[in-house]
C-alpha cells in the first residue's frame, strides 16, 4: 500500500473556512462534492474487485481528510476540527444529494476508535493510531464469538499476560467487518481465565500483520464480503497495546459505543430520505406505482416515518451539543429501533412496487447498510442494521428495561 | 418571559391543573351521566384564560398562534377531559377570518370569555348543507354532523350554493335547526347530528367559492394539530398506565412486564410515540409557515395511528381488567378513534402528504 501524505500537511481549509455561515458552508460543500465526486462512480465500483473498491474507499477517506471532514465531527481535544452540529447535519444531507461515496470500511477508524482511545488510551497511542487514522488506516473490531453475539459477556477468547508483559491471544472472532482491509482490530479479549461474564476483559489494539491471525472470508445474503471469521492462534500482543487498565475493557467498550453520537445513522437516513425522494420524483413523472391507492400510501407512510427519524436525530443532536451530561440517555435506542424497523419497510415496499423487475439483484457496493436504490440489494442488506449493533430485540429490552423501567 | 418559556410553562400548568380538576374518576361520572361536557371545568380553564388565547387581541384575546392551542388540547387529550374545547376554537379560528367583521366583534368576546361555546362539522368530510335560495331569502337544508355541537350556541358548518362549496355560522338557537346527541363511542366529546330545516341565513353568515378555500383550510390546519396533540398527550398518559400496571401486576411469580411477550410489544409502541411526537413538535413550529399544512397532516396521521396502538395494547396488557368499564383505557381507545377520524382518515392525510410531497420534489 502506497504511503498517503499526512493531510494536515495539505489541509485545504475551503470547507472549514466557511463553516461559520451555514449557507456559504453548504455552497462550499456542494462545489467541494462537484469537483471531487468522481460521476459514475458507483457503478465501476459496483464492477471493481475487492482490492479496487479498498483503494477507492482510501482515496475517498484521503480526499476527505484534504478538506479536514473525516475528523469533522471529533472534538477539538482529539486533534478534529469540531464542526458544529448544524454544519455536520448540513454536510451529510449534502453527501446524500450528491450521491457521493460512504466510508463504510472507517465505521471503526472515524467513531469508536477514537471514542476508546480518548476515553481511556495513553498519548502515545493517541499520537499513532489517531493520525494513522487521517491517513486512511482501516480497523476492524473483534468483538463477536461464535458463542457470544448479543451476549457478548459471554465471550471466551484468552489474552494471557506473559513473563515478558505481553499478551498470548487464543481464540475465535467472527463478524469482523473489514478484517481483510484492516491494518488493527479493537480486541476484547479476557485477561483473567476465571473470571465471569464482563468482568475480566480487556481492551487491545492488535496489529492485523500479527503472526497467528488468519482471515476466513463469510459471504453474506446479499452477496457482498464484508465480514469474517478471524482465528486467534497464539497471537502475541505487547504490552504496550493494552488499552486502559486489565479488567477494564468492558467499561471502556461500552463507554465508546454509547459515545457514537448519531450521525452514523443521520447520514443512512439522509442517503435513504433521498432514494425515497427519487422515487417521488419519479412518480411526479408518471411512475405508475404511484395511482395505486395501497402503494401510494405505503409510500406516504415511510415517508412520513423518515421525516420523523430525521428530526429525532436532530433534535439528538442538538440536545448533545447543549446538555451533553445528560444527551444521549434513550434518543439512540428509540433512533436504531426504529430505523432499522423503517429501513426494512421501506426497501421491502419499493422493492415490492417495482413487481418482477424488483427480483432483479444487481451488484452492489458495501454501503455499512445505506440504500442505495438497488431496492433488491437494499433489501436483503436491510437485516444488517435489525441484527448488527444490537439487534432489534436487544434494543426492545434496552427500551424496556433501561427507558421504561420494566423489570429484567 | 420570552414565548418559548410561556408555552412551557402554559404546557406545565395546563397538566398540573387538569390532573387536579379532571382526575380519571370524575371523567368517569361524566361518561356515565348525561351532561353534554363538564360545565363546572369549563368555567375553570375559560376563568383561566384558555379560551382567550388565540382570539385576536382587538376582540378580547392574546392573539396567541395554533403553538399554544396544542400544548393545552395535550393535556386535554392526556386527561381525556370532557370539554368541547376543540369546536370552540375552531369557531373562534373561522370568526377571526370571516369577512363580515360585525359578526367576529359580536361572537368573539364572548367566545375569548368561555361563555360562548363552539362547535364544528369536520370540514374536510362532513356533508354540506344545501344553499336554497328564494325571493323570501336564503335558507340551509339537510343533515350533518358536529362536533361539540351538542351544547354548542354557535356551529361552524360546510354548505353547497349549488355547485359552489362554502361555509356558514349558525347559531343553536335558529328556528328549524335541531341538534341531537350522536351516539358516539367516545363520550368525552359530544358529537351533534344537525338537522336543518328551512334554516334562515343572512349573507354575513355565509361566505362562498374561493373565499372560503383559505378558512376552510386554515381551520383544518389547526383541527389536525391539535387532535394529534390531543392522540400525542392521551397515547402518552395511556402508555403510562400500561407501564406502570406491567411493574406491578405479578403472574408466574414475576411482575409481567419481565416477560418478553409484553416487554417487547411495549417498547415498539413507545418508539413509534417518541417518532409521532417529534412530529407534533415539527408540525407545531411550522404551524404558521408554508408547510403547514403538509406537517399537520403527518403529524395527525402519526400520533393518532400511534394513539391506537398504545391504547389497543393497553386493552390487551391489562388483560379482564382491561375489558371492564371501570378501567379507564376503553375512554382512551374510544377517543382515541374519534380522534382518528375527525379531519382527515389516516388514508386521506396520506394522499394530502403524498400530493404535498410531489410538489415539494418537483
Amino acid at each position: 500500500m502506497e504511503a498517503i501524505e499526512h493531510p494536515s500537511e495539505i489541509l485545504d481549509r475551503a470547507l472549514l473556512d466557511a463553516s461559520g455561515d451555514s449557507e456559504r458552508f453548504r455552497a462550499a460543500v456542494r462545489d467541494w462534492l462537484g469537483r471531487t465526486v468522481p460521476s459514475g462512480w458507483r457503478a465501476e465500483q459496483a464492477a471493481a474487485t475487492e482490492e479496487e473498491q479498498l483503494r477507492f474507499q482510501r482515496w475517498w477517506s484521503v480526499e476527505m481528510a484534504k478538506v479536514g471532514m473525516t475528523s469533522a465531527h471529533w472534538p477539538a481535544a482529539w486533534g478534529g476540527e469540531e464542526l458544529p452540529i448544524a454544519q455536520q447535519i448540513i454536510f451529510y444531507e449534502e453527501l446524500a444529494r450528491a450521491d457521493a461515496p460512504n466510508m463504510a470500511a472507517y465505521v471503526i477508524s472515524l467513531n469508536q476508535l477514537p471514542a476508546t482511545l480518548f476515553g481511556a488510551g495513553t498519548q502515545a497511542q493517541k499520537d499513532r493510531y489517531v493520525r494513522g487514522v487521517l491517513q486512511g488506516d482501516i480497523w476492524c473490531q473483534g468483538f463477536s464469538e461464535p458463542g457470544a453475539g448479543s451476549d457478548l459477556a459471554a465471550l471466551r477468547t484468552r489474552a494471557l499476560r506473559q513473563a515478558d508483559g505481553s499478551y498470548l491471544v487464543d481464540g475465535q472472532k467472527v463478524w469482523t467487518s473489514n478484517g481483510h482491509f484492516a491494518k488493527y482490530c479493537l480486541l476484547l479479549a479476557r485477561t483473567d481465565p476465571d473470571s465471569a461474564r464482563h468482568k475480566g476483559l480487556s481492551l487491545f489494539v492488535m496489529d492485523m500483520a500479527s503472526p497467528g491471525i488468519t482471515l476466513r472470508p463469510i459471504r453474506q445474503s446479499n452477496g457482498q464480503h464484508e465480514f469474517n471469521e478471524m482465528f486467534l492462534d497464539n497471537v502475541v500482543i505487547p504490552a504496550e497495546n493494552l488499552i486502559g487498565a486489565e479488567g477494564d475493557g468492558w467499561m471502556i467498550a461500552q463507554s465508546a459505543l454509547s459515545s457514537e453520537r448519531g450521525l452514523m445513522i443521520f447520514e443512512i437516513a439522509e442517503r435513504l430520505r433521498r432514494y425515497l425522494s427519487d422515487m417521488a420524483r419519479q412518480a411526479r413523472q408518471g411512475a405508475a406505482w404511484w395511482s395505486d391507492d395501497q402503494y401510494r400510501r405505503e409510500f406516504v407512510s415511510v415517508f412520513t416515518d423518515a421525516e420523523a427519524l430525521a428530526l429525532m436525530i436532530r433534535a439528538m443532536l442538538e440536545e448533545n451539543v447543549e446538555h451533553a451530561e445528560i444527551a444521549g440517555q434513550s434518543a439512540p435506542m428509540f433512533i436504531k429501533l426504529f430505523f432499522a424497523k423503517l429501513l426494512h419497510r421501506a426497501t421491502e415496499l419499493m422493492m415490492r412496487v417495482q413487481g418482477l423487475d424488483g427480483q432483479n439483484m444487481l451488484p452492489d457496493i458495501s454501503t455499512n447498510g445505506a440504500p442505495s436504490g438497488n431496492w433488491m440489494h437494499d433489501y436483503v442488506t436491510s437485516w444488517s442494521w435489525s441484527i448488527a449493533g444490537g439487534s432489534n430485540e436487544i434494543m426492545r429490552n434496552l427500551i424496556g428495561e433501561r427507558v421504561l423501567g420494566l423489570p429484567r | 418571559m420570552s414565548d418559548a418559556d410561556f408555552l412551557s410553562a402554559l404546557h406545565g400548568s395546563a397538566f398540573d391543573l387538569l390532573r387536579d380538576e379532571s382526575p380519571i374518576d370524575r371523567v368517569h361520572r361524566h361518561i356515565d351521566g348525561d351532561a353534554p361536557f363538564d360545565r363546572e371545568l369549563w368555567s375553570t380553564i375559560a376563568d383561566l384564560g384558555w379560551t382567550m388565547i388565540a382570539v385576536p387581541e382587538e376582540h378580547g384575546g392574546m392573539g396567541g398562534g395554533a403553538e399554544a392551542l396544542s400544548l393545552l388540547q395535550e393535556a386535554i387529550g392526556a386527561h381525556a377531559a370532557p370539554l368541547p374545547f376543540l369546536g370552540t376554537v375552531l369557531l373562534g379560528e373561522a370568526l377571526a377570518a370571516w369577512p363580515d367583521e360585525a359578526l367576529s366583534a359580536e361572537l368573539l368576546p364572548a367566545l375569548a370569555g368561555g361563555t360562548l361555546v363552539g362547535g364544528s362539522a369536520d370540514l374536510l368530510a362532513s356533508k354540506p348543507l344545501r344553499l336554497v335560495r328564494s325571493d323570501q331569502g336564503m335558507t340551509l337544508e339537510g343533515e350533518t354532523t358536529v362536533l361539540d355541537g351538542v351544547a354548542a350556541d354557535w356551529l361552524l358548518v360546510r354548505v353547497e350554493d349549488a355547485a359552489t362549496p362554502g361555509l356558514a355560522l349558525l347559531p343553536a338557537t335558529a328556528p328549524g335547526l335541531s341538534c341531537t346527541a350522536r351516539p358516539v363511542a367516545d363520550r368525552t366529546r359530544a358529537v351533534a347530528e344537525l338537522a336543518c330545516n328551512g334554516v334562515a341565513v343572512g349573507p354575513e353568515q355565509l361566505v362562498l367559492g374561493d373565499a372560503a378555500a383559505p378558512i376552510a383550510d386554515k381551520v383544518s390546519r389547526t383541527a389536525m394539530l391539535l387532535l394529534a396533540a390531543d392522540a400525542i398527550g392521551g397515547a402518552t398518559a395511556v402508555l403510562d398506565l400500561t407501564v406502570e400496571y406491567l411493574k406491578t401486576r405479578v403472574q408466574f411469580g414475576k411482575p409481567i412486564g419481565s416477560f418478553q411477550a409484553l416487554k417487547h410489544r411495549i417498547a415498539d409502541v413507545k418508539a413509534s410515540l417518541e417518532m409521532a411526537h417529534r412530529l407534533l413538535i415539527a408540525a407545531r413550529r411550522q404551524a404558521d409557515g408554508p408547510d403547514a399544512g403538509y406537517w399537520a397532516a403527518m403529524a395527525k396521521s402519526s400520533a393518532c395511528e400511534a394513539y391506537i396502538e398504545v391504547a389497543s395494547e393497553a386493552v390487551q396488557m391489562h388483560g379482564g381488567i382491561g375489558f371492564t368499564w371501570e378501567h379507564p383505557a376503553h375512554i382512551y381507545l374510544k377517543r382515541a378513534t374519534l380522534d382518528r377520524a375527525l379531519f382527515g382518515s389516516t388514508a386521506a392525510l396520506r394522499d394530502r402528504v403524498g400530493a404535498a410531497l410531489l410538489d415539494k420534489v418537483a
